[in-house]
């Protein structure tokens, strides 16, 4: 890995100094924190050690009878005459279940037993709605029982002290903070691209300057707790100190090794990835990232749209791994994908499906326990035609709190599930 | 509650108007309450300064075939419009009935959504629902086009219910959302001819079982039992409320809503009035209670500085940022309110934006007229021990934010930025550059994320 010369490394720190002067102590302290996080003594870049979870949303609900297909079983071909996909272009990976044929850059991964595939994902008393459906997702309670509207992965930041205060524990490369991130400590940000940066700039001119500096000391007085003015002055103040540490971890990615990786052009979600491996490898302090890929509500006309999304994801999971790996962080990384439900077995009219229940969940990287978990639900036995779930979606968070991150799932689940023993 | 009629006119304002230009100001204020109310919210008897087809920012003519052009449309439309509750209604309905264009893909049609949208703002419910039902836009959208008596599409029907009417704890089934799909078959979009067209023979005129009644409904005739179900009333009642109001409806509120829902037959307009006259709306739990949109956050800047809205050029790619594109919206139901809005990367935006907007008036040498004409430089130059420098801060405060306290802190910052490297000799185009300085600043207040 490149750090930066002793050159830059002093340079950064000047400017982190020079950043300092007039800054009120909230500022200086978390300019001088980043300062030591990324370079370390004698301007060393530090590794970190932590457990990196990468999050991933495929919005409209995945198919996940098309996506992990029981090839097998003669009901399959019945339920989706025309959509269907054919036994002959499943690619096989157990006696009874098969990616689908788009999936096949992942065997790769699979092979060497760096892919889980969980079958049968779900919750009781499934719920339809896009919305209400995600929102069991990202706060992982299906009962509503939560007396708190905070995300499940706030809720893990939030029991430990360190992650808690820090406003880069979770990033989303999406626009918005999703409710999985969400609580009155946001401990999450948005990953600022392209943006000019209104707390800093080089520009020498003394008004300039001290309109900035203003500025600055604005957004570090506190006001009444809990209130929005409170909420806004926070996330200002996140968008200060974020910006400086992004900008370092940039400056800090091996652009060669990223090259070699070939992530797939024109995808966004490959965009999205390539950002968090850059940010990965330049030591940015996030334990857990957010990226999303959308386009699953496939009412209609399914086959292509469907084909062209899981092609894309392949190719971009493959090329993220192989990136981290040639950079030696495939290990310290876990990708899990989900969906907020997968779709009715039985295919419309329109060549598309509409919105069901279990669907597959896929969980990737160098230190997991590789395939199939789970039990795929019957196709015959169907309740208001949808597929029984046969594996709760939290005993999936649980493993990857518990083996993974090293949380206390019980604690932040609000119950115990059991491992699947995926890691 | 609020105090005062002027106080309480640019609350008004603040909510269904987006703000008012400094030169609207004394016309609303002559009004007075009652009148300035009613001439908001009967727009149709105040003469129309929008043209139809206008140039864009860029100097072309808007190009139905680019949805770029109809957002910038838009926007000029909000900074510019003599009926300002028309746009806000508008775009409170294009965030209800949700249509974006990453899907629809046909910016034509997406204008002629946004007309139909503008033309029954204030109109009748039930009205509106039985032309959004069929809106070219809305039948691409939820997959309405195409849907037939052999293949019902359940899209539509669903979302109907759940965000456009009863609301997803509004009391319906998953077997209403299925026969709903039935009555909503047999209608289409012909792209090549602009038309909407019925083929009575792909619609489903079997008996269908639908919110408890049994018929052979049509969509017509299922539309009226929507728009009948107390369930739609009080969906509608709430979410006007928490648009205008704050977000804790009382639940007597919406009973008295939900009868002016019922008694006026639907009518939108008098539903608005309910909530916009209501002592809620007036009341400190209201008073800056809403974050503001990122729309009505670049407009109201727009306005507060009383700058044409073509100076600005990119809004909307500063809207963009700040999380909100026209004609895009997330999804099917719409923008997420509130904090939602407030995050690093919007935050960022922002507070660009302010400064963009300050510095077109620094470009064009305009800051020391308009600016600071009247308010900052008339109290900084009058006293030469430069000492109120406090009262400027209290006027351009005060002008941005009526009725909003200053942080004593937040003071003392901006008074050191006014005086801070000041020359000893009286100099007024140093305090011109400062008091610009000094409403950017006021304008990158947390404060001033809020209406």
């Amino acid at each position: 890995m490149n750090g930066p010369t002793r050159r830059e490394f002093l340079q950064n720190g000047m400017s982190f100094v020079a950043m300092g002067i007039g800054m009120p102590a909230l500022f200086m302290e978390a300019a001088s924190a980043t300062t030591t996080k990324a370079f370390g003594a004698l301007g060393r870049f530090a590794v970190p050690t932590d457990k990196i979870l990468v999050l991933v949303e495929f919005n409209g609900g995945n198919d996940g009878l098309n996506t992990v297909i029981p090839h097998m079983d003669p009901a399959y071909q019945k339920l989706r005459p025309k959509i269907g996909i054919r036994k002959q272009d499943v690619i096989q990976i157990d006696k009874n279940l098969g990616l689908h044929p788009r999936l096949k850059p992942l065997m790769e991964m699979y092979e060497k037993g760096h892919l889980a595939v969980v079958s049968g994902v779900g919750y009781p008393n499934p719920n339809y709605s896009h919305f209400e459906a995600m929102d069991i997702w990202q706060l992982a309670d299906p009962a509503h029982q939560l007396k708190d509207r905070a995300g499940w992965v706030a809720r893990y930041f939030n029991e430990d002290g360190h992650l808690k205060t820090n406003p880069m524990s979770g990033l989303t490369l999406t626009g918005n903070l999703p409710l999985a991130f969400l609580s009155e400590d946001i401990a999450a940000s948005v990953y600022v691209q392209n943006q000019d940066d209104p707390f800093t700039s080089n520009n020498k001119d003394k008004e300039y300057q001290a309109r900035l500096a203003a500025r600055r000391t604005i957004y570090s007085q506190g006001t009444v707790a809990n209130s929005h003015l409170d909420f806004i002055r926070k996330v200002g103040q996140h968008a200060y100190t974020n910006t400086a540490e992004i900008r370092t971890a940039l400056a800090n990615f091996d652009k060669s090794a990223m090259k070699a990786a070939h992530y797939p052009q024109y995808n966004d979600f490959a965009n999205s990835l390539e950002s968090v491996s850059k940010l990965i490898i330049g030591g940015l302090s996030t334990r857990v990232y957010y990226v999303q890929v959308g386009g699953f509500d496939t009412h209609a006309n399914q086959p292509n749209q469907h084909a062209n999304l899981l092609g894309g994801i392949a190719e971009s999971i493959v090329a993220f791994f192989k990136d981290l790996e040639s950079q030696g962080r495939d290990k310290d990384v876990v990708l899990m994908s989900f969906s907020e439900f997968g779709r009715r077995a039985e295919e419309n009219e329109s060549a598309g499906t509409d919105h069901g229940t279990a669907s597959v969940m896929f969980v990737a990287g160098g230190g997991i326990k590789g395939g199939v978990h789970g039990e795929h639900p019957s196709l015959t036995d169907l309740k208001d035609g949808d597929m029984k779930f046969t594996t709760d979606f939290r005993r999936v968070y649980a493993d990857v709190l518990d083996q993974w991150l090293g949380a206390n799932s019980e604690k932040v689940l609000g119950g115990k599930f059991d491992h699947l023993g995926l890691i | 509650m609020i105090t005062g009629e002027s106080a309480r006119i640019k609350h008004l304002l603040r909510r269904a108007a987006f703000g008012c230009r400094s030169a609207e100001w004394a016309h609303w204020a002559s009004l007075g309450e009652r009148v300035a109310l009613d001439t908001l919210l009967d727009y149709e008897s105040v003469f129309n300064s929008i043209p139809e087809l206008a140039t864009d920012s860029f100097g072309g003519l808007v190009a139905p075939n680019d949805t770029d052009s109809l957002k910038r449309y838009w926007l000029f439309r909000f900074c510019e419009t003599t009926r300002p509750l028309e746009e806000v209604m508008t775009l409170f309905w294009h965030d209800h009935f949700a249509t974006s264009d990453y899907k629809v893909q046909n910016p034509s049609i997406e204008y002629r959504q946004n007309k139909l949208l503008r033309k029954n703002a204030m109109g009748n419910f039930r009205q509106m629902l039985g032309e959004i039902a069929v809106d070219p836009a809305m039948l691409v959208w939820l997959d309405g086009n195409n849907s037939t008596k052999k293949a019902p599409n359940e899209n539509f029907s669903r979302e109907l219910l759940e965000l456009f009417t009863m609301g997803v704890d509004g009391g319906y089934t998953e077997h209403d959302v299925k026969e709903g799909a039935k009555a909503f078959t047999g209608w289409s979009y012909d792209y090549d001819k602009f038309k909407v067209n019925f083929n009575a023979k792909n619609y489903n005129e079997e008996a269908k079982e639908y919110l408890g009644k049994k018929g052979s409904f049509t969509l017509e005739q299922s539309l009226d039992i929507v728009a009948a179900h107390p369930s739609t009333a009080r969906f509608i009642s709430k979410k006007l409320f928490e648009f205008f109001v704050h977000d804790a409806p009382p639940p007597e509120e919406l009973d008295r809503l939900s009868a002016i829902y019922f008694d006026t037959h639907y009518n939108i307009r008098e539903l608005v009035r309910g909530v916009l006259s209501s002592p809620h709306f007036y009341s400190d739990e209201a008073l800056y209670s809403r974050v503001k949109s990122p729309v009505q956050y670049c407009v109201m800047m727009v306005k507060a500085l009383d700058i044409p809205y073509t100076w600005i050029g990119d809004m909307q790619g500063y809207a963009d940022n700040m999380g909100q594109q026209l004609y895009n919206p997330p999804n099917v139901k719409g923008w997420k309110p509130g904090r939602n809005w407030i995050n690093t990367n919007t935050m960022t935006a922002r507070l660009n934006f302010a400064k963009h907007a300050v510095d077109q008036m620094r470009y064009r040498n305009l800051a020391k007229d308009r600016v600071t004409g009247g308010l900052a430089m008339s109290h900084i130059t009058a006293d030469k021990s430069f000492k109120t420098a406090d009262t400027a801060i209290d006027d351009v405060w005060d002008w941005l934010m009526p009725s909003m306290k200053i942080d004593p802190g937040t003071r003392q910052v901006l008074k050191d930025y006014m005086h801070d490297g000041a020359p000893k000799k009286l100099n007024p185009d140093f305090y011109w550059n400062r008091a610009a300085g000094l409403i950017e600043l006021i304008m990158t207040c947390p404060e001033y994320q809020l209406a």
